[in-house]
C-alpha cells in the first residue's frame, strides 16, 4: 500500500521536473509579488531597523506561502470539471490521501529550491535570516508540517466548490486573495488594525504563514509556542476531517458531468 | 486539365524535435539544467494529388504519420520540408482563409470549443462560416436526422458522452458543406449504429454536395464503406496510393477455393495430390480429413485446379473465398511488425 | 470577417454562462469578497503610513478602484486567456486554427467569467464613494470606461505574451500569468512608493500604472491632461498589437500534441 503512495510520489516529482521552464517561471512569479510588498513596507517604514526585521519576516512568510502552494484546483479540480473524479475514486487509494502524496511531492521540490534561493539570496543581501534560537527550530518544522495540513486541508475544501460553479480559477483566486489578506504573509498580523487582526485571528489562514515564521523568528515564543502549535494542529485535524464530509456530501449530490 | 486539385502534396514532409528526457528521477533532475533535443521525423517525402469531389482513405500504424499529415493539410503545422497546396492555398499562410473552405474532425479530441449547447452551436457556426440559409437548412436537417442529433440539441456540448460529443463534432464538420473534409478518426468512440450513420453521412456529403473526403482511421470498414481510393502510409512515407481495388488486387492477389469431402482422403494418396495441385498454381492451406482449402492467384488456375479437384476427389462442396481488405491490411501490419523485429 | 462572430460568441457563451445562477452569486459575490480583502491590506499599510507619496487612503481607493475595473473588464471580455495553457497541452488549440477566424480575438471573448460583473459592480461602488468624497469632477466618472476598457486591452495583452511562451515552453502551468496579476494589483498603490526603476517599469515597459495612475492623478489635478487622454489609448494600441504579434509568434511554435 504504502508502495503505491511511495511510486506516485516518485512520479508526481518527475512530472513536476519535466516541466522545469515554467517550474522557474512560476517562482519568479512568486517572488514578484514578494518584491512588491518589500517595496511597499520598505516605504511605509522609514525606521530601518523595523523595516530589516519586516524584511526577515516577509521572506520567511514568502517561503511559506511558496512551499505550501499546493494547486489542488489545477489537479483535483480539473478533474472535477472533467467528470473523471468518478474513475478516480475506482483506484484502490484514498482519494484525499492520494492527492496529499502528489502534494507533498510539490512541497519537497518547492522547498529545496526556494531554501537553495532563499540561501543565495541571504549571502547577497546579508540580511539576518538565522532563526530567534536553535532551540526555535524543531517546533519551527513541526509548524511547517502542521502548516502543510492546513493548506492542504483549505485547499481541498475550496475545491469542492468547483462541484458547484465548474470555475477553477474563482475557486483559486479566492483562495489566494484571501491567503495574501489573513495568512500574515502580507505582514504579522500584530501590525493588523485591531478589528481585521480579530477576523484573522478566526480564520485558520495564520497557520499556514504567521505561526510557523513566528516561532522561528521568535515573535512566537514560550507557552505560545505551544498553544500555537495546538491550535494549528486542531485546524488541520478539522479542515481535514470538515473536508472530508464535504467531499463526500459534493460526490453524493452531484451528478458527475461527462460520459 | 486545369481543374485546381482539392489537394497537391510534393514531397510534403515534417519532423519533430522532441527532448530527450533521461530515466528515472535523477535523470528528470538533470533535465531540469540541461535539455537536448533530436528530430523525429514524422512524415517523409509525401506526393499525392487529390482531385475535387474524391473520397480517399487515409490508413496506416500508430505513428505513421497520418495525423500529422492531416495537421500540415488542415494549416496546423508547418512542413519542414515540401509544399502542399489545398483548394490552390498554402494551407499554414493562409489557414484562416482555407478553414471557411473545409471541415475537420479530430476524432482524438472532440471538443467543440464553448460550454454552450448543441444547437446554440450549430447557430454559431452558421454565422462563423456565412452559411447561406438554403444550404444550412438542407444540411442541418440531413446531420440531424441522419446521425440521430434531435435529443441533443439543447445539452451542453461539456455533458455530452464521448460518442455523442463524437457526432456532434463530425455533424458540425458537415454543416457548410465544406469543399473538403478531413477526417481524422471520425468514428473512435462510436457504437456500431452510429458508426454506420457516421459513414452514411460522408457518403451522403460526398456524393450530393461533391464534398473531398480524406478519412484516416483505425476501422478499415469505415473506408471500404465510403472511398473509392486508398493511400497507406508507413513509417512516414507513402507504402501505396490508388483506387480500393488495385489495393485489393495488389495486397490481396491470393484467393482461396474450399472444397468439402465426401470421404476423408487415404494418407498414401496425399503426396501425390499435392504436387499435382502445386503443377496447377495452388497452393494448399489447409489439409483436414474432409476439407481441402487451397490457395490460388488467377482465373486459370482456379479452373484447372477446379478440374483436378473433381476428377481425384469426391467432392461434396465447393466455396471460394476472397480475403477482405481487413484482412489484408492486419496482414500488412503484422508483416511490417515482423520485418521492424527481424 | 466582421466584428459580428465576435460578437456572436461572446454573447453566446456569456448567455449560456449566466444560466448557471449559482456560478453567478458565487462569483459576483466572492469578487466583492476579495476586493473587501484587498482592501483589508491597503488598510494594514495606511494604518502605519498615513498618506503614501502624499496621496491620502480615499484617493488610494480612487486607484484601487481603477484596477478592480479594468481586472474586471478582462475578466468579462478576455478571459479565455486563462485557459489557454490547457488547451495547448491537450492539443485542443488545433480546433480553434481549423475555424475561419482570427483565432486570438475569437479565442479570449468566448468564456467570459461572471464574477467579473463583481469586479466591475464594486469597483464602481468604491470609485463612487471615494470620488463623491473627494469631489471628483463629472468628466473623470465620464471618462471612466474608456481607461477601464484601455487598461483591461493593456493587461490582456501581457496574459498573451505569457500564453505565447506556453507555445513555447508547453506549461500545464498558469502560475506564471500570476505575475501579470500581481503587477497589476501593485498599482493599486500610487507609484511614488516604488523605488524609481519599478515605477518607470509600470509607466513604460509593462504600462499597467500609466493605466490607473496618470488618469487618477489628473482627475485629482496631479497630473496634467495630455497624459491621461493620450497615453491610455496609445498603450493599448502599441500593446494590443504586440499581443497579436506574439500569439503569432506562439502559434509558429506550437507543435500540437499527441497523435
Amino acid at each position: 500500500m504504502l508502495k503505491g503512495y511511495l511510486a506516485f510520489f516518485s512520479s508526481a516529482l518527475q512530472a513536476h521536473l519535466a516541466y522545469s521552464g515554467s517550474l522557474l517561471i512560476s517562482l519568479a512569479a512568486s517572488a514578484v509579488g514578494y518584491l512588491i510588498t518589500v517595496m511597499i513596507w520598505n516605504y511605509a517604514l522609514p525606521d530601518r531597523a523595523e523595516a530589516h526585521a519586516m524584511f526577515a519576516y516577509l521572506t520567511l512568510g514568502f517561503v511559506m506561502t511558496y512551499i505550501t502552494s499546493l494547486f489542488l484546483e489545477r489537479s483535483i479540480g480539473e478533474r472535477i470539471r472533467e467528470g473523471l473524479v468518478a474513475t478516480d475514486l475506482l483506484k484502490p487509494v484514498d482519494f484525499q490521501l492520494f492527492y496529499m502524496v502528489q502534494s507533498l511531492s510539490d512541497l519537497v521540490f518547492q522547498a529545496v529550491l526556494s531554501l537553495l534561493i532563499m540561501g543565495l539570496g541571504a549571502l547577497i543581501l546579508g540580511r539576518d535570516l538565522m532563526p530567534a534560537s536553535p532551540a526555535a527550530l524543531p517546533a519551527f518544522f513541526l509548524s511547517v508540517g502542521l502548516a502543510f495540513l492546513v493548506q492542504y486541508g483549505i485547499s481541498f475544501a475550496f475545491v469542492q466548490g468547483i462541484f458547484l460553479t465548474n470555475s477553477n480559477y474563482g475557486i483559486f483566486a479566492s483562495r489566494q486573495a484571501l491567503h495574501q489578506t489573513f495568512s500574515g504573509v502580507f505582514a504579522p498580523l500584530a501590525m493588523y488594525p485591531p478589528a481585521l487582526r480579530a477576523v484573522a485571528e478566526w480564520l485558520p489562514f495564520q497557520h499556514v504563514v504567521y505561526t510557523p515564521v513566528g516561532i522561528y523568528l521568535g515573535r512566537i515564543q514560550g507557552a505560545a509556542v505551544g498553544r500555537a502549535l495546538l491550535e494549528q494542529a486542531l485546524w488541520a485535524v478539522a479542515l481535514l476531517l470538515g473536508s472530508r464530509l464535504l467531499f463526500k456530501k459534493m460526490l453524493t449530490k452531484i451528478t458527475i458531468q461527462g460520459g | 486539365m486545369s481543374v485546381v486539385p482539392a489537394i497537391h502534396a510534393e514531397k510534403l514532409s515534417k519532423s519533430y524535435r522532441r527532448r530527450v528526457k533521461q530515466a528515472g528521477l535523477l535523470g528528470a533532475f538533470k533535465g531540469v539544467f540541461s535539455s537536448k533535443s533530436v528530430e523525429v521525423p514524422a512524415v517523409r517525402g509525401l506526393d499525392f494529388i487529390i482531385q475535387p469531389g474524391e473520397a480517399v482513405g487515409l490508413i496506416g500504424e500508430n505513428g505513421a504519420g497520418k495525423s500529422t499529415t492531416v495537421k500540415m493539410l488542415t494549416g496546423i503545422l508547418v512542413p519542414s520540408q515540401g509544399s502542399v497546396t489545398v483548394l490552390g492555398r498554402v494551407p499554414s499562410r493562409e489557414r484562416q482563409k482555407l478553414a471557411i473552405e473545409i471541415g475537420v474532425v479530430f476524432g482524438q479530441r472532440p471538443q467543440l470549443l464553448w460550454d454552450i449547447a448543441v444547437r446554440e452551436t450549430f447557430t454559431l457556426l452558421k454565422a462563423m462560416y456565412k452559411i447561406p440559409p438554403e444550404i444550412f437548412s438542407t444540411t442541418s436537417a440531413k446531420v440531424v436526422q441522419l446521425l440521430d442529433l434531435e435529443p441533443l440539441l439543447d445539452i451542453p456540448v461539456r455533458q455530452l458522452s464521448l460518442g455523442q460529443r463524437m457526432r456532434c463534432d463530425l455533424a458540425a464538420a458537415f454543416l457548410h458543406a465544406p469543399k473538403i473534409a478531413f477526417l481524422d478518426e471520425p468514428t473512435i468512440g462510436l457504437d456500431v449504429v452510429a458508426k454506420e450513420q457516421a459513414r452514411e453521412l460522408i457518403r451522403f456529403m460526398n456524393k450530393t454536395f461533391g464534398s473531398t473526403i480524406l478519412l484516416t482511421t483505425h476501422d478499415v470498414k469505415d473506408i471500404t464503406e465510403t472511398c473509392e481510393r486508398v493511400i497507406l502510409l508507413d513509417k512516414g512515407g507513402l507504402l501505396f496510393d490508388g483506387s480500393l481495388t488495385a489495393f485489393e488486387e495488389k495486397f490481396a492477389s491470393e484467393r482461396r477455393l474450399i472444397a468439402d469431402l465426401e470421404h476423408p482422403l487415404p494418407q498414401e494418396e496425399r503426396a501425390g495430390l499435392e504436387a499435382l495441385i502445386a503443377q496447377a498454381g495452388g497452393k494448399i492451406l489447409h489439409w483436414e480429413p474432409q476439407r481441402l482449402s487451397v490457395a490460388y492467384t488467377d482465373r486459370a488456375a482456379l479452373i484447372e485446379l477446379n478440374r483436378l479437384l473433381l476428377s481425384k476427389l469426391d467432392v461434396a462442396d465447393f466455396t471460394l473465398e476472397r480475403v477482405e481488405v481487413e484482412e489484408i491490411v492486419r496482414n500488412i501490419y503484422t508483416n511490417q511488425q515482423r520485418e521492424r523485429l527481424a | 470577417m466582421g466584428f459580428g462572430v465576435y460578437y456572436q460568441g461572446f454573447r453566446t457563451a456569456l448567455v449560456t454562462k449566466l444560466e448557471y445562477r449559482t456560478d453567478f452569486v458565487l462569483g459576483v459575490g466572492s469578487a466583492m469578497g476579495l476586493q473587501a480583502a484587498g482592501l483589508g491590506t491597503l488598510w494594514v499599510v495606511l494604518s502605519h503610513a498615513p498618506s503614501l507619496a502624499g496621496w491620502s487612503g480615499r484617493q488610494v481607493a480612487l486607484l484601487f478602484a481603477l484596477t478592480t475595473m479594468i481586472q474586471g473588464c478582462s475578466e468579462l471580455l478576455f478571459n479565455n486567456v486563462w485557459w489557454l495553457p490547457v488547451f495547448v497541452v491537450r492539443g485542443q488549440i488545433d480546433r480553434l486554427l481549423v475555424y475561419p477566424v482570427k483565432s486570438l480575438p475569437f479565442f479570449l471573448v468566448t468564456s467570459p467569467e461572471l464574477h467579473a460583473m463583481g469586479n466591475l459592480l464594486g469597483g464602481l461602488i468604491i470609485f463612487c464613494l471615494a470620488g463623491g468624497h473627494l469631489g471628483l469632477p463629472w468628466w473623470a466618472y465620464a471618462m471612466l470606461p474608456f481607461w477601464v476598457l484601455c487598461g483591461s486591452i493593456v493587461h490582456t495583452a501581457f496574459l498573451v505574451h505569457c500564453c505565447a511562451l506556453c507555445f513555447k515552453i508547453l506549461g500545464r502551468n498558469f502560475q506564471h500569468f500570476w505575475v501579470v496579476t500581481v503587477l497589476l494589483h501593485s498599482t493599486r498603490y500610487p507609484l511614488g512608493v516604488y523605488p524609481k526603476a519599478f515605477s518607470f517599469l509600470l509607466l513604460v515597459l509593462v504600462p499597467f500604472g500609466a493605466m490607473s495612475f496618470l488618469p487618477i492623478g489628473w482627475s485629482l489635478g496631479r497630473f496634467s491632461m495630455t497624459y491621461a487622454l493620450l497615453i491610455p489609448p496609445l498603450a493599448a494600441t502599441i500593446c494590443g498589437y504586440s499581443a497579436f504579434k506574439s500569439w503569432a509568434w506562439g502559434l509558429k511554435h506550437y507543435e500540437s500534441t499527441g497523435s
